[in-house]
């Protein structure tokens, strides 16, 4: 079982990450002869204040992710119907340990972040065993 | 002494308001021809028969104006609804008499 270890930074839970398309839709192009995008490197961030990982737009836009369902929610703008998308990402630390999902669903964060390109929500820490050692400086997911 | 603040707890709080969310009458529709307009009344109108027969907290996906069918997770209503309308709009809805807010990252409108 990897466990991934990060040192804890002060703008919180950071961690890099691979994000591509998932893996549905990568066997799609492949099989239309298109080519595949390659996945992305990027910073992500664990965020409990999120219940769904959200992706920056630009992000979305750069591995071609597109929209399945939808969902009416309140927004901080008001009502909305928030498009999901999925994505395939790798998480990985500095001694090659990594998680990986080939589909992860996910929504569009509301604008780009100057930061991070991802947000994930609890629907990743729901699933993973995440300890937070504040003490120690740093914390460490386990899949 | 707990179990009193829990039942003072359950009275002052009604579910949409432990949810921060809105009641569906509440939510105002959508204009005909509006996407989703068709999707959103079916489910409105469907919610509260959903819930008696014990779906809450399960996803129901809408094509027009069918309840395709319901589902135990997000996940897997919209894993449905992908393969079956193809790149095609659909509603992936949560059965609840309330519409929650979808929250992201609580620490960033301060920073903007």
């Amino acid at each position: 079982m990897p466990r991934l270890m990060f040192a804890l930074s002060p703008d919180g839970l950071l961690l890099p990450a691979f994000l591509g398309l998932d893996a549905a839709a990568m066997q799609d192009l492949l099989s239309q002869g298109m080519p595949v995008p390659r996945p992305i490197q990027v910073q992500t961030q664990i965020d409990t204040g999120s219940l769904v990982t959200g992706v920056t737009p630009r992000l979305i836009r750069a591995i071609g992710a597109a929209p399945g369902g939808s969902a009416r929610t309140l927004t901080a703008g008001g009502f909305a119907f928030v498009p999901f998308y999925r994505i395939s990402f790798t998480l990985f630390d500095n001694v090659g340990a990594s998680i990986s999902r080939t589909s992860w669903l996910v929504t569009n964060l509301p604008q780009d972040l100057p930061d991070v390109d991802v947000l994930f929500g609890m629907d990743l820490v729901r699933e993973h065993r995440l300890v937070i050692d504040g003490l120690g400086a740093y914390f460490s997911i386990d899949s | 002494m707990i179990v009193v603040h829990e039942a003072i707890a359950s009275q002052a709080m009604p579910e949409s308001s432990a949810a921060n969310g809105i009641p569906l009458d509440d939510v105002p529709d959508i204009a005909d021809g509006e996407p989703f307009a068709e999707e959103w009344r079916a489910f409105k109108q469907r919610a509260q028969r959903l819930v008696q027969e014990g779906h809450t907290g399960r996803y129901a996906l809408l094509k027009g104006n069918q309840l395709v069918g319901v589902w135990d997770s997000l996940d897997a209503a919209d894993l449905q609804g992908r393969q079956q309308f193809k790149g095609e709009p659909f509603l992936v809805q949560e059965i609840q008499l309330f519409l929650k807010p979808m929250l992201w990252g609580l620490n960033r409108p301060c920073r903007a």
